[in-house]
């Protein structure tokens, strides 16, 4: 996260700046002028003691040269001024009284003396015209040295102009005065009063500087002052802002944040206002829309609660509807069948009575008989394909023996309208692993539909066997010759009760069901039923099966319908007349019967439909009813679902199979034992258990165990006493040793079963060894119990599964 | 003459499957149930049986079982009648030990050659 860096910080870093910067320069241009004026000052009190020190020099100069200044003309003269100096000549020579100025010792000496009195350059020029004056005499010991003339500057030829004294100069401070004639008054002369001017400048610089370098400290402290409170301030004026950002970044996340209370009047105040009115409507809209938001889902919940119930009672319903059709198809049959029987007898006794005027009405009874017996057969079929219950038979057979046994049936139909059937199937078709009679049904009813529409014509049966996406097939396409349909008739088919259309159902019969249920029970097999018709051409209808077709899978919807109300059976048998059995005995009562028809299927089926109750065959082809228990008792999620095994036991034998419902080896881990325990608990109170066993260490184990699981314990320490204590009672649970002195365990099973009561009680074995299969079988550990399938007592049978599924969803419940 | 013993719990079609045997010339005597049709196969000695193999009580697998068992009745033959034709039913009747096997409803012609076929002879 990048670190933000404060307003406030960053006002004050400027803030200070500034103050620095303003403060320096105007503490600079202050130095400038005090220095300006200081020099001034200075100047001009040195203009005060020059003019005063002339004066003294003129009345020095008076007392000891008496009589005016004035000029007399002389001998041009050539000074010695140096090569860069211009050659001079004086037109007269500057007198004051009798005595000439230039070159008198006596004056310069004077003067010399009077500087060094008054500190001050003291000189005497003579003007020499353009303005322009010569120094005649000079304290100044290095201009004598020079030479004796020197010329003057400008401002001492501007006095000798207009006659006015001046003051000026850049190096030296000078103050130039004019010598007047006495007599004429004419400027004749300067005297002139210097004194160094770098001195003035030096002191005035170093006094401010003294100034300014007192002043920088202040200066400073006043900077960071300013800084300081600045920045003290900004952080103040900024605060309802970070609540502002704090509000806003909460907000951000998904809280609601409290209102931000900022009672500043200024901008920040009107944004903490605006933004509390924006969360507030948004807490709103957004209270609006969960409220919206749980109706919708609670509509949505009541009606999808509602469409579970209409769904419910449609596969009510749909299963009533199916049980209705096939009680009704059952209860038709009977009076039809006294119907077709009695018209044959009367057909035959007006026979042989010679009533022959009778016998038309009596066949076209019997017909009709025939025609409806054949409807309701085809509605039952359609109504348990349609269910999802039509189940499939599998078996290998020859497809020629097939084609025989139908064509021997169709014959006499297609004799019927003087019509010709071809076979053409080679000889080496071979086999087809199918449900027989749906494929005789279907090869039947394609037959004898090309025979109803065709008259004085050919029908072809074409058998071929073909490879596609690697697997055999078997095409079987029945072509006639006959009146053919139009490309909308052709779409018709294939729907119940349409027939190509209304009037060739009066015309040639049928009850339209025939097409259906063939491709139905083409598809059933994993297979296909096309046609290719042209009118009055004829027409080919082709039915294509997979030569190994594979057992059914179940899909969802199957199981959907197949969950009965009261919970669901899985019978594993290779025999279909056990599941028939089972099926027509379970589903009145709103169990739902499911088949398999070997041990892969059952396994296969148990894991997807998690059944309350399976029954299972110990004979079967591949893997045995042994094999399948311990598949199911291996898978944790199918453990818990009581087995019930069917088996044909031979009576010496009868005695071993005990029906332990569950073992354990020893030590036994506490919390399998727990959980075996709590399965048999069903009602959560506990009950009796018995604990046989004659170790006492694991038996005070157990009874601890059981004690916390709210069970009553009884103790044993052997069969015989195990045995006396079933005298107070059948328990409703009895663990038990297998190894104990008098009565082991299997002789005490064995005399537990023969007492009355004593089969329902679960057994669960705890052994000190991991048993054999063979003792596994023995005592048919993990079976809730064993039928003897060669005098299966079928309503026992039947109880005991009824028994074992309100167990279950007691259990469940 | 051949005694044929009809056990059929349904009236109807055991009046008419009666009719039908008498008038091709069989002696029938019928049974409503498989106890009784027991009974009747050791008083009557009947050379044939017609199970009906839904039956109250003890039903038409049953009865012939007991009936194998019986040496005194081994020597009748016993064609099954089922109402569905369900595939194993044959094979269930044969071990059951039936002779013959039929669905219903009966074709008379089918029956019939199954019976005389059964006796090896026309009644």
């Amino acid at each position: 996260m990048v670190k933000t860096r404060s307003i406030a910080t960053k006002v004050a870093l400027v803030v200070s700046a500034v103050v620095i910067g303003a403060l320096a320069l105007t503490g600079w241009f202050a130095l400038k002028r005090s220095d300006a004026e200081l020099v001034q000052l200075q100047l001009h009190q040195a203009s005060q003691q020059l003019t005063t020190n002339l004066g003294i020099a003129q009345r020095i100069f008076e007392e000891r040269f008496p009589g005016s200044w004035h000029l007399v003309p002389a001998a041009p003269v050539a000074f010695d001024a140096g090569p860069s100096a211009p050659p001079e000549s004086l037109a007269a020579q500057l007198y004051k009284g009798d005595e000439k100025i230039l070159g008198n010792a006596e004056v310069t000496a004077l003067l010399v003396e009077l500087s060094r009195l008054t500190g001050t350059r003291l000189s005497i020029a003579q003007r020499v015209g353009d303005g322009r004056a010569v120094r005649l005499a000079t304290s100044d010991t290095a201009t004598r040295t020079a030479g004796p003339l020197t010329l003057m500057p400008a401002k001492a030829a501007s006095v000798l102009a207009d006659g006015n004294p001046a003051v000026g100069g850049e190096e030296d401070w000078a103050l130039y005065w004019p010598i007047r004639s006495a007599g004429t008054d004419s400027i004749v002369g300067l005297l002139d009063a210097a004194t160094p001017y770098a001195p003035f400048a030096a002191a005035a610089k170093a006094a401010s500087r003294q100034v300014a370098e007192g002043l920088t400290p202040i200066v400073l402290l006043v900077a960071l002052g300013a800084s300081l409170l600045l920045f003290v301030l900004t952080r103040r004026m900024l605060r309802p802002l970070r609540a502002i950002h704090t509000a806003v970044a909460r907000l951000g996340e998904g809280e609601w944040p409290q209102e931000v209370k900022v009672r500043s009047r200024d901008e920040v105040g009107a944004l903490a206002g605006a933004f509390n009115r924006m969360a507030a409507d948004l807490r709103q809209t957004v209270a609006t829309i969960e409220d919206k938001v749980k109706l919708r889902t609670r509509e949505l919940e009541e009606s999808n609660s509602a469409l579970g119930q209409a769904r419910e009672a449609a596969d009510v319903a749909n299963k009533a509807k199916s049980r209705f059709l096939a009680n009704m198809s059952h209860e038709l049959r009977t009076p039809l069948n006294a119907i077709i029987g009695y018209s044959e007898i009367l057909e035959e006794e007006a026979e042989d009575r010679q009533l022959d005027d009778l016998v038309p009405d009596l066949r076209k009874i019997h017909g009709a008989g025939r025609h409806l017996l054949q409807l309701i057969n085809d509605i039952l079929d359609l109504s348990k394909v349609e269910a999802g219950r039509m189940d499939l038979y599998l078996e290998t057979f020859a497809v020629r023996g097939m084609l025989d046994d139908v064509v021997s049936t169709i014959q006499p139909l297609v004799k019927q309208k003087s019509n010709t059937l071809v076979i053409d199937c080679p000889d080496d078709v071979g086999t087809i692993h199918a449900d027989l009679t749906k494929l005789r049904q279907s090869l039947f009813n394609l037959l004898s539909n090309a025979s109803k529409f065709t008259e004085q014509g050919t029908v072809t049966l074409r058998v071929r066997t073909e490879v596609a996406d690697g697997r055999r097939w078997i095409r079987l396409a029945v072509q006639d010759s006959g009146i053919g349909m139009t490309p909308e008739q052709v779409g018709r088919l294939f729907q119940p009760f349409t027939q190509a259309d209304a009037s060739t159902t009066r015309k040639y019969g049928g009850t339209g069901l025939g097409l259906t249920i063939t491709k139905r029970f083409a598809e059933l097999m994993g297979g296909t039923v096309t046609v290719d018709s042209v009118p009055t051409q004829g027409s080919t209808f082709t039915l294509v099966l997979p030569a190994e077709v594979a057992a059914r899978p179940v899909t969802s919807d199957h199981v959907a319908l197949m969950a009965g109300p009261k919970g669901m059976v899985l019978v594993i048998d290779d025999d279909p007349a056990m599941h028939d059995m089972v099926r027509r005995t379970l589903e009145k009562e709103g169990i739902a019967v499911i088949p398999a028809l070997g041990g892969e299927e059952g396994l296969e089926l148990a894991r997807q439909l998690k059944p309350s109750v399976i029954t299972l065959d110990v004979m079967m082809p591949g893997s045995d009813g042994w094999n399948v228990l311990r598949a199911l008792k291996a898978d944790p999620d199918l453990a818990g679902i009581p087995v019930v095994m069917l088996t044909i036991i031979d009576d010496k034998n009868m005695g071993f199979s005990l029906g332990a419902a569950e073992y354990l080896t020893k030590p036994v881990d506490r919390e399998r034992l727990i959980r075996v325990i709590r399965r048999f608990n069903r009602d959560g109170k506990g009950g009796r258990a018995l604990v046989v066993d004659d170790d006492v260490a694991a038996r005070d184990r157990m009874r601890e165990l059981l004690r916390g699981e709210s069970w009553e314990v009884i103790e044993a320490g052997n069969g015989v006493e195990g045995l006396a204590a079933l005298g107070g009672g059948m328990p409703d649970l009895i663990l038990l040793d297998l190894m104990m002195p008098e009565m082991n365990g299997f002789e005490f099973l064995a005399a537990l079963h023969a007492r009355e009561g004593g089969q329902q009680v679960p057994v669960v074995v705890v052994t000190a060894h991991d048993l054999t299969p063979a003792e596994r079988e023995h005592l048919s550990i993990h079976v809730a119990r064993v039928f003897d399938k060669d005098h299966l007592d079928s309503e026992a049978l039947v109880g005991e599964l009824k028994r074992l599924l309100a167990g279950s969803s007691a259990g469940e419940a | 003459m051949a005694k044929i013993l009809l056990v059929e719990d349904n009236e109807l079609n055991r009046d008419m499957l009666s009719r039908r045997l008498t008038r091709r010339g069989y002696t029938v005597v019928a049974a409503e149930d498989g106890e009784q049709g027991l009974e009747l196969a050791r008083s009557e000695r009947p050379d044939l049986i017609l199970m009906d193999m839904s039956l109250p009580g003890i039903d038409g697998w049953e009865a012939t079982r007991r009936l194998r068992a019986d040496p005194e009745l081994a020597g009748a033959r016993v064609i099954a009648l089922t109402a569905h034709a369900m595939a194993g039913d044959r094979e269930r009747a044969i071990e059951a030990g039936c002779d013959d096997y039929d669905t219903k409803p009966v074709e008379m012609e089918r029956l019939l050659l199954k019976i005389t076929t059964l006796l090896g002879a026309t009644p």
